[in-house]
């Protein structure tokens, strides 16, 4: 049984960083204005809360089945960060990253209650939970040092950054427009 | 304050102007409902998705990933076990029985690692007084983390067991079967090293 989980937990991490990768290009596409016209907003929008409800379940998945599995991982260590006496660098940045996560999606629901600039700021928190749990993976997973692992995380990275380029370049263009028209 | 640019301004509803939290939390007659502002967010008392296809496809991909990597991950790891030619004791030596007449020679003997299908086992031996007085595992599967907690538990039981039966019939340790295994053959290997020097 332990084994099952065993490659559940690694199965459904790398499942989850997907889900979080394709999250973060959807809210790219979606602020930057990359859908095009035929698209309704909604649906990007809906879409972008649907891949980051899963990330977050297929995370809690993660850590269940890890805990399961029998690793050598008690509930504090995956609760508490800097605990863990095994990997603790790299189970402290998985930590931070379903913390932030966590903060992510359950303010996103009542996103009303918020003022736009404090919401948008722990919007922004999935960004370097990102950059941690590319390093937990990396640092942690079983897998990592595999070369469809490799290639998995160019694919992610590049898939992840052109909508990341696009929205920035979008951002620098309309401050200039505003900066110019000032 | 929303900002004019804000991208993120209509990802929900329309903004709400800046209120303290008991005037959104309470009803106000004077705002109107998220319902009137938007009717084609509700469908009856039940919320709409737009975007529900894509949500159940992704759901459904991510559920079928999942399973099927992990299948996978499970058959990576058995080819990889089965593909590795490490020599290792004959099994001839390997499943011989201890001699209990033939006695060891003294020094420390280092078996043939084996491989199991989570990597190498190798077990070196002391032997003084023709006893084995200490056991040891240079060598034993760690390259990940799972078999590094496992076998933190199980090498020093499997060690322990050596020292008390003084032969290659050691318990196996449940949850460390595979490492259990390699360590008997290697142990066995280096008994029959220190057999042959005898």
């Amino acid at each position: 049984m332990s084994d099952v989980l065993w490659f559940l937990t690694r199965s459904s991490g790398i499942v989850a960083m997907i889900l979080i990768a394709a999250a973060i290009i959807n809210g790219f596409i979606y602020s930057g204005r990359e859908g095009g016209q035929r698209i309704r907003p909604e649906w990007w929008v809906d879409l972008h809360r649907g891949l980051g409800g899963y990330a977050l379940i297929f995370t809690v998945f993660h850590l269940l089945t890890a805990y399961g599995a029998d690793l050598g991982y008690g509930v504090i260590d995956i609760i508490i960060p800097g605990v863990s006496k095994q990997w603790t660098t790299a189970v402290t940045l998985g930590v931070l990253a379903f913390y932030a996560m966590l903060i992510t999606v359950f303010t996103t629901w009542p996103k009303r209650r918020f003022r736009s600039r404090i919401w948008h700021a722990i919007h922004l928190l999935t960004l370097p939970a990102t950059i941690a749990i590319g390093v937990h993976g990396w640092q942690m997973g079983t897998d990592s040092r595999t070369g469809w692992y490799i290639a998995l995380m160019a694919i992610l990275t590049g898939l992840v950054m052109y909508p990341a380029g696009l929205r920035i370049s979008g951002l620098i263009r309309s401050r200039l427009v505003t900066f110019w028209n000032a | 304050m929303p900002t004019p640019n804000d991208p993120y301004d209509d990802i929900v509803t329309p903004p709400v102007p800046d209120e303290p939290l008991s005037e959104l939390a309470a009803p106000s007659a004077a705002r109107p409902s998220e319902l009137e502002l938007n009717p084609s967010r509700h469908n009856g008392s039940k919320r709409r998705h737009a975007a529900k296809g894509s949500r159940s496809a992704a759901l459904g991909l991510a559920v079928v990933s999942t399973l099927g990597m992990a299948a996978y991950l499970h058959q990576a790891s058995q080819s990889s076990g089965s593909a590795a030619t490490i020599p290792s004791a004959p099994a001839t030596t390997s499943t011989k029985k201890p001699s209990e007449t033939k006695s060891m020679a003294d020094g420390v003997w280092n078996g043939d690692a084996s491989t199991n299908r989570w990597g190498l086992v190798q077990v070196a031996i002391t032997v003084s007084g023709g006893k084995i007085t200490a056991a040891s595992a240079p060598l034993y599967p760690s390259d990940d983390n799972r078999s590094l907690s496992i076998n933190r538990i199980a090498i020093p039981k499997l060690v322990q067991s050596t020292l008390t039966a003084q032969n290659a019939n050691v318990n196996s340790v449940s949850g460390a079967t595979s490492t259990s295994e390699s360590y008997q053959t290697s142990l066995q290997s280096a008994i029959d090293q220190s057999h042959a020097s005898s």
